[in-house]
């Protein structure tokens, strides 16, 4: 439990016993501030270490497999947004994948395993990707992938869209008015200076005003 | 912003560990080493340059309550842009959209909408610290013991979701190991904040506000000089229709949803009400103002990067890592470095405040309270000095403890947090202007907002979570105060044990004492007390 202050007479009594927990906390504060600049130091200037250990997280393409290049999800189901991410396993020896959607256009090229495709109507969409070597030629190609996007309904959404429009006129004007009124409040006493009304002034002491 | 409304796992607190060229590794990893030692050192630096003012625990909490008008709008600018402002803004527009990039715009009519509430807060409480502070005065423990438990909970998962970002986006952009990132980003933003607290805090925003505006607008010029609007509005036409389409469904539904997230996140945490305590009289209204106008323009850059990556060719494989690489694709090296600060900047700005909110929170609001009930003396200005730093410390502790084993679940959690910031809107702005708002109804409309809004989570999508919680919640509240009217004093709020009670101020009184409109308790005496 932290000390608060006590009675002057008790203080007297316990000064000693203050003093040596208020060095201890202020011990402890220093020992954990040092702590805290030692991380901080070691983090900073140990980059000559962490260099050597940082692992292969982002080197490049994602670990290969030797199994055949395929969709982890080939059903993707439905979609209600317009968006999703299409996902397949890696394949050794691929700088490069390339996904093509059912008109055999690039939805996607890259050399990461996924694909985010977005703002797409309601239908059903079918994909393949290939994995592309070093030479520049196709060394794999997976099967289909289908996902089917189904938007919202529009009068739900235009129905959420209005009573989200209530809710914040609601909110603003609770907000204008409050500070209209609020205004309206904090002139008064000014214009009761301009009028002469010295009693009032003086009675309304400001308590904002603590500089 | 921390617009906390991801999808998947995926969407974590910014952006997620990346595999790939396309995707990461903008920078290389001496030049990640080289600006991380370089900008840590000056946070450290200048965060113990400003705090040396910190002598007090006024000074230490509220920067002294002397905050002008640059530093304040600064503050508001650099905290609201967030490393989700500039990774999630992107990714919105590619999900939802012209209406996503809109969407995640309107955040800043959170800060608009503050602007006259932080003039009143300041009036009404000229010797505050937090927000549960008001709540506990203002509706007792029936209120505020679910907006603590909200707060907290906000608070924490943004914390820890911050420093996550930091690891996961350093090792993004520049390979550096998600572990070493992780602590150096937490470490520096704690031991600045420790020394300087709310001086060091609102020092740094103004620099990081500064630097972060400036790589904005020139990733703005370098989009505008490098990409044809015309060939994007082409391309999206072509190959993402419904990106353009007025009739978007889900974007339709996320538009007024982000708006009011905006609002819950503002309204109800500590990070705000803390800056509102600390400006000068007058200056919050002015600076939560210009604070919106300058954020506003930062989520439709951004948001112009998501849209632009089709017709740059730019193949995503996570819809977060876009807004990186399309400034890396038109910048090179240069944009690459640029990219790097910017984020390292929004990931500290919000750190320290974070940090320096939630300590105020535990000495204030957890710390102080129980230590008066269990002694019945109250504690001096130097022991809740001495408090906050252990609580920062402490914080800082629980971050990297949650933060270090990196589980991916975690991040789903913050996005339970729409509903509930949600469902604080109408107690907050009830509690400030009306008379009759009553613990009841307060206590109602956060428990009610918060459960319909977790059921809309599930039941529809995280797009209507937000909307359905201050929705149900303003019902309820309005309900419960019609039900159970409270009477409640205003001048009771800036009671303090440093300044006695004053019994009838011109900033103080309760609105419309005469009754004029119903917005405002009118039952003087009539109603029911606390």
């Amino acid at each position: 439990m932290w000390k608060f202050g006590q009675p002057s007479g008790r203080r007297n009594r316990r000064g000693a016993a203050e003093r040596n927990g208020s060095a201890m906390r202020r011990a402890v504060a220093a020992a954990l501030c040092f702590l805290g600049s030692f991380l901080g130091m070691l983090c900073s200037l140990g980059f000559a270490t962490a260099v050597f250990s940082s692992s292969a997280i982002a080197d490049g393409p994602e670990t290969a497999s030797p199994d055949k290049l395929s969709f982890v999800e080939t059903e993707l189901g439905e979609s209600r947004e317009g968006y999703f991410t299409l996902e397949w396993s890696a394949v050794d020896g691929a700088v490069l994948y390339r996904v093509r959607d059912d008109a055999n256009e690039i939805a996607y090229e890259g050399v990461a395993t996924k694909s985010f495709q977005s703002g797409l109507s309601d239908g059903s969409y079918r994909y393949r990707v290939e994995a592309i070597g070093e030479d520049g030629q196709t060394i794999a190609t997976s099967g289909e992938a289908i996902a089917t996007v189904k938007h919202w309904g529009l009068a739900p959404s235009l129905t959420l869209f209005a009573i989200g429009a209530v809710v914040v006129a609601g909110i603003v004007f609770v907000i204008l008015r409050g500070r209209t009124i609020e205004l309206q409040q904090l002139q008064l006493p000014q214009a009761a200076g301009h009028s002469g009304d010295v009693s009032k002034l003086e009675s309304a002491v400001d308590p904002g005003r603590n500089e | 912003m921390n617009m906390a409304i991801g999808l998947e796992e995926q969407l974590f607190g910014g952006v997620v560990l990346v595999s790939s060229v396309d995707t990461g590794r903008i920078l290389s990893q001496e030049a990640g080493y080289g600006m991380l030692v370089l900008f840590g050192l000056a946070w450290i630096g200048l965060g113990i340059w400003w705090g040396r003012r910190a002598t007090t625990y006024d000074g230490f909490a509220v920067a002294g309550r002397n905050v002008g008008l640059a530093l304040g709008t600064a503050t508001a600018v650099a905290t609201w842009v967030t490393s989700n402002t500039t990774m999630l803004a992107p990714q919105f527009a590619l999900q939802l959209g012209l209406w996503g990039a809109l969407a995640y715009s309107t955040a800043s009519f959170g800060l608009f909408a503050f602007a006259p509430l932080s003039g009143r807060i300041r009036r009404l409480m000229p010797h505050g610290y937090t927000a549960v502070e008001f709540v506990r005065r203002r509706y007792g423990r029936l209120g505020s013991i679910p907006f603590l438990i909200i707060s907290l909970f906000y608070a924490m998962t943004w914390l820890i979701s911050m420093a996550m970002a930091g690891g996961k986006l350093l090792n993004a952009l520049s390979g550096i190991p998600y572990e070493v990132g992780m602590t150096v980003v937490l470490v520096v933003c704690v031991l600045y904040t420790l020394f300087g607290g709310m001086y060091a805090v609102i020092g740094t925003d103004f620099v990081q506000s500064i630097i972060i505006l400036i790589g904005l607008v020139v990733v703005a010029i370098a989009v505008i000089a490098h990409v044809d609007v015309a060939d994007v509005h082409q391309q999206l036409q072509a190959d993402r229709p419904m990106l353009l389409s007025i009739l978007f469904p889900a974007a339709l539904m996320a538009l007024f949803n982000n708006m009011l997230f905006g609002f819950g996140e503002i309204f109800h945490s500590n990070v705000w009400w803390s800056r509102a305590f600390a400006m000068r009289e007058g200056v919050g209204p002015k600076a939560y103002l210009l604070g919106g106008l300058l954020w506003l323009p930062v989520p439709i850059v951004a948001g112009f990067l998501g849209l632009a990556a089709p017709a740059l060719g730019i193949g995503v494989s996570q819809p977060d890592t876009v807004g990186p690489m399309v400034a890396a694709t038109l910048l090179g090296t240069g944009g690459a470095l640029l990219v790097f600060v910017v984020v390292f900047c929004s990931l500290a700005s919000s750190i320290d405040s974070l940090l320096a909110a939630t300590s105020d929170l535990v000495v204030n609001d957890i710390a102080e309270p129980i230590a008066e009930q269990m002694t019945s003396v109250q504690a001096t200005d130097a022991t809740k000095r001495r408090w906050s730093l252990f609580a920062i410390i402490g914080l800082g502790v629980i971050t990297w403890c949650a933060a270090y084993p990196n589980i991916g679940t975690l991040a789903t959690v913050l996005f339970f947090a729409g509903p509930m910031v949600g469902s604080c809107i109408w107690p907050i702005i009830g509690g400030l202007y009306f008379r009759r708002s009553s613990p009841i109804a307060a206590c109602a409309a956060m428990v009610a907002g918060t459960s319909l809004g977790l059921v809309a989570y599930f039941a529809i999508g995280w797009f209507v979570a937000s909307l359905v919680g201050a929705a149900v919640s303003g019902v309820v509240f309005l309900i419960a105060m019609v039900l159970y009217p409270d009477d409640f004093d205003f001048n009771l709020l800036s009671d303090s044990p440093d300044a006695p009670i004053a019994v009838q101020s011109e900033g103080v009184a309760p609105i419309d004492p005469d009754g004029r409109g119903g917005m405002v308790g009118d039952i003087r005496g009539g109603g029911e007390t606390r």
